[in-house]
């Protein structure tokens, strides 16, 4: 993507954008917690990652302190790879579409944050690694041994296809994890975005075929039961997939496997 | 800091559609010790941003009768004949200006049916027509519609299909792992050494066969519409090993990247009927392309925007923009054909199409060129020899199917179909070679140079005559557009070469001021600074080199192709006096595909 740097030095220094980060050093490090300020020249067009990438270049904060660079993740740039998620003012979201002109008009400082419902890798850098164990958890996949000269798949209609898309648009970012009350340090709760996997491959003709399995997954404790409709995932999602349509769907199933189960045992 | 090896049967380098596919076919091959290393979580990697779609001559939909380009498609007869593998084989031909090999060319036309069906059968989200069969729609250069999709996020459907096989398998995968070093033994591959970077360990992987998938390198200019990882590593190892890199010099420009920024805005803004303008409000194209407008290939529309640029027509700090105006389309069309345009105007440059002009710029997004390998992913030496345990696949290979300019929506094609052959041969070759030891003295000495290689980044001394990756990159991105960009010549070509040069001998004084052993971002872009510096190298020397205008390719300074001098590859690689190049004939058979001028 563009370099910043060059731009940058031409802008007039007469606008910066004020960021105040939330750091820590490593996960086993939470004494390292603290807040750092910078301020760094505005750019058209800035969002946050353009922001952070300039930190990154000359990490001095507002105090004039020479600082380790921030420490973020972001790779696409454009909303699609799901790795920049952060807490930014307070709401959680992909820094690449958030805007500075947008989030700081009038050069207000900007609060970044890590999630907080992940553990702290270093900086805004989160793990992430339960969400794809989950995925392993609720068998994300179609079973297909072998590749080769298998002939067109099964048919499917418009409309089912035109269901499944949507959901199929998730990018494990975490966001719906971290705006979700019920997933929290005194919960297991696996949280939206697996059982919404757990929709998606039920609905495929051939994925239907180890609908139980996941189901299975997703009674146990920490299962679908466990949401408490709160509905704030579906507000962050930024992919804007109906989770809470997909929580509805599964849990029907659910309970339709706990009463009449035995019935296809 | 901690080192070990550990071994494996194939290693495979990045986890994009080139590098899953490998994995997936070595295993099913019968291979149980795979194991697939990204620098990234495999789902972050870039294949997730393509957007329009996969090629593949399955012939679902065609154009009624008496249609034109615009005219809706209609479902086709189900026997297929809509469609054919020759067209796409000629196709595919003509668009890379006769610099593709033709048997690479009709492997990928002949097995993408199958490809896609696989992929079909994973449960991929494709688009439907009525009948429940796979929806395909045009793409510019297919004479048929030809590109299956889903939606605008055909790559992203993609990946997470081939991601969740991964899973399925239980395929070790190394995430967020760089790999730093290829090992070699008796000039055969044996092994790779990663770092680590959520924690910085050093490992070695051993194994008797490497396939690198590391994408393309795009991102070695200032404006590009990859992400930021694409930093050209799997080539950069290569060639730091003596090896050829082929095609170096053609790199496909988009015309229609996001100004200041570089992100894709898709072709369907001009198929729709969008106008680009220069900063005094000109459409500009009539004076380059007066019939066809807005709609001329892409090569051809992203030249007459640098040449508007170069004669000061553009707005903007830098006078690098353009506009791109779709005011005029109304509400309607913006809002239900192109509503991912509008989504990144809004929500990246804070402009709404409807009202306002969408700043833009062209935008460096596709690299032909890169490893040199055979049919079957083998890394080839400068003389067409095996570089034995090898292999490459995916946009960092040169197979070559894309010759001087590839057609869009073959390449997530041509790194499906080339990534499972790579996946098949490093499995027959790891089933040969049985058990692999190499030799544990290599081993630890190669592990020992890299580790103090990595010390000796971190300061020790004052600043002087040192300098951060960050300042270098940003230096190498601008020699690179502003020296071999989308119109160059052998002044412009000279100076780089001697700049990129300069920054080469610099690449040592890189020092790395963040001393952390945790997600060392600065020492990640350390060792991407060198890939990115080694790639340009290739790259620049490669341009000068090629003394003609071909594909993306175009010299001001020779303006036609020559097909009597030039219809060949050019390969180069390091040797002790500097970078050198061999060529190598194109694989065509001239009486079947007769050469002609592409003309718009
Ligand atoms: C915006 C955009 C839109 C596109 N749209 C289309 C389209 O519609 N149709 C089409 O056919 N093509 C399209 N393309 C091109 C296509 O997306 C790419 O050519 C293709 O995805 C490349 O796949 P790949 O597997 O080779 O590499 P990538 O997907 O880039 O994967 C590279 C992998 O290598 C890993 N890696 C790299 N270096 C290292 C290292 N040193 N150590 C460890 N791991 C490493 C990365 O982590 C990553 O996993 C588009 C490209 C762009 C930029
Ligand atoms: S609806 Fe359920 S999953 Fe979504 S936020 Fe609320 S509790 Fe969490
Ligand atoms: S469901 Fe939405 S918010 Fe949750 S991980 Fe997927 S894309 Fe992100
Ligand atoms: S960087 Fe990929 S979503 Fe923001």
């Amino acid at each position: 993507m563009a370099d910043t740097e060059k731009s940058a030095k031409e802008a007039t220094p007469s606008r910066l954008v004020h960021l105040k980060i939330r750091r820590q050093d490593a996960a086993d490090k939470p004494d390292s917690k603290r807040w750092e300020e910078f301020k760094v020249p505005y750019l058209p067009n800035m969002n946050v990652i353009s922001a952070l990438q300039q930190v990154q270049k000359f990490p001095k904060t507002t105090d004039g302190k020479e600082v380790a660079p921030v420490c973020w993740e972001a790779v696409c740039l454009e909303e699609v790879c799901g790795a920049c998620s952060m807490v930014i003012n307070g709401r959680v979201r992909q820094a690449c579409s958030a805007l500075v002109d947008q989030l700081a008009p009038n050069g207000e400082p900007i609060t970044i944050e890590p999630m907080s419902k992940f553990p702290v890798v270093r900086d805004l850098v989160v793990d992430r690694a339960r969400m794809f164990n989950d995925l392993k958890r609720v068998k994300a996949w179609i079973d297909l041994d072998g590749t080769h000269e298998l002939g067109p798949g099964p048919r499917e209609s418009q409309e089912q296809q035109q269901e499944r898309y949507p959901l199929s648009r998730c990018m494990t970012c975490g966001c719906c994890l971290e705006a979700c009350p019920q997933v929290n340090d005194s919960s297991n709760f696996i949280g939206p975005a697996a059982i919404n996997q757990v929709r998606l491959f039920n609905m495929h003709p051939s994925g239907a075929m180890h609908k139980n399995q996941r189901l299975d997954a997703l009674m146990a404790e920490g299962g679908v039961a466990d949401c408490g409709k709160a509905q704030n995932c579906v507000e962050v999602c930024p992919k804007e997939i109906p989770l809470v349509d997909s929580i509805s769907v599964v849990a029907r199933d659910t309970t339709k496997r706990l009463l009449f189960g035995w019935l296809l045992k | 800091m901690i080192t070990e090896t550990l071994h494996h049967d194939i290693v495979i380098v990045g986890a994009g559609v080139a590098g899953a596919w490998a994995a997936i076919e070595a295993y099913d091959a019968g291979i149980r010790n795979v194991a697939v290393v990204s620098k990234v979580h495999p789902l972050r990697s870039h294949s997730t941003a393509a957007q329009g779609g996969i090629a593949a001559p399955i012939g679902n939909v065609r154009v009624p009768p008496g249609g034109n380009a615009q005219t809706p498609l209609v479902p086709a007869a189900t026997d297929g004949s809509a469609d054919s593998p020759e067209k796409m084989v000629l196709d595919t031909i003509k668009s890379g200006d006769w610099l593709s090999d033709q048997d690479a060319v009709e492997i990928l036309a002949f097995e993408a049916a199958d490809t896609l069906f696989a992929y079909e059968r994973m449960g991929t989200t494709f688009d439907r027509l009525p009948d429940g069969r796979i929806a395909q729609r045009r793409f510019a250069g297919h004479s048929a519609p030809r590109a299956a999709y889903a939606a605008d996020r055909t790559g992203h459907a993609l990946l997470i299909t081939l991601y969740d096989q991964l899973l399925r398998r239980g395929i070790t995968i190394y995430e967020e792992h760089y790999v730093v070093d290829l090992i070699w033994e008796d000039h055969t591959a044996a092994g790779l050494v990663v770092y680590n970077i959520a924690d910085g360990t050093l490992r070695a992987l051993a194994s008797p066969t490497v396939v690198l998938a590391t994408g393309g390198f795009a991102g070695i200019f200032a404006i590009n519409s990859n992400a930021l990882i694409n930093t050209g590593d799997g080539p950069g190892l290569v060639y730091r090993s003596g090896l050829p890199l082929m095609d170096m010099e053609f790199v496909q420009f988009h015309p229609t990247g996001l100004y200041g920024h570089g992100v894709l805005i898709s072709e369907a803004c001009r198929a729709e009927g969008g106008y680009l303008r220069n900063a005094a409000g000109e459409r500009f194209m009539v004076n380059y392309a007066p019939s066809a407008m807005e709609l001329a290939p892409r090569d051809i529309v992203s030249r007459a925007e640098q040449a508007e640029l170069d004669l000061g027509h553009g707005h903007g700090p830098d006078k690098q923009g353009l506009w791109l105006d779709l005011t005029h389309l109304g509400a309607h069309i913006i809002e239900t054909r192109l509503p991912d345009i509008a989504e990144i105007s809004r929500r990246l440059a804070g402009v709404d199409p409807l009202t306002q002009m969408v700043p833009i710029q062209p935008t460096a997004h596709y690299t032909m060129g890169g490893i040199p390998t055979d049919v079957n992913g083998q890394v080839l030496n400068e003389r067409g020899e095996p570089a034995l345990g090898l292999f490459a696949a995916g946009e960092c290979a040169c197979v070559s199917v894309h010759g001087a300019n590839r057609l869009g929506a073959n390449s997530l094609m041509e790194a499906s179909v080339f990534g499972r052959r790579a996946g098949r041969s490093a499995a027959r070759r790891a089933s040969e070679i049985g058990i692999f030891a190499p030799s544990t003295t290599l081993f630890n000495q190669t592990l020992g140079a890299a580790r103090e290689r990595i010390q000796s980044r971190f300061y020790s001394d004052s600043k002087d005559g040192h300098h951060s990756a960050f300042a270098l990159i940003a230096k190498l991105k601008n020699i690179m557009t502003t020296t071999c960009g989308i119109l160059r010549n052998e002044s412009s070509l000279a100076h780089g070469n001697a700049e990129m040069a300069a920054l080469v001998n610099a690449l040592p004084h890189i020092r790395v001021f963040d001393t952390s052993c945790i997600h060392n971002l600065e020492l990640v872009r350390t060792f991407e600074a060198e890939n990115m510096a080694l790639v340009a190298e290739a790259t620049l020397v490669s341009a000068r080199a090629r003394t003609e205008s071909r594909g993306a390719h175009s010299r001001v300074d020779y303006p036609e192709r020559s097909d009597k001098e030039w219809m060949k590859h050019l390969l180069v690689r390091r040797t002790p006096d500097g970078p050198a190049y061999t060529s190598r004939q194109v694989n065509i058979d001239l009486a079947k595909y007769p050469p002609i001028a592409r003309k718009y």
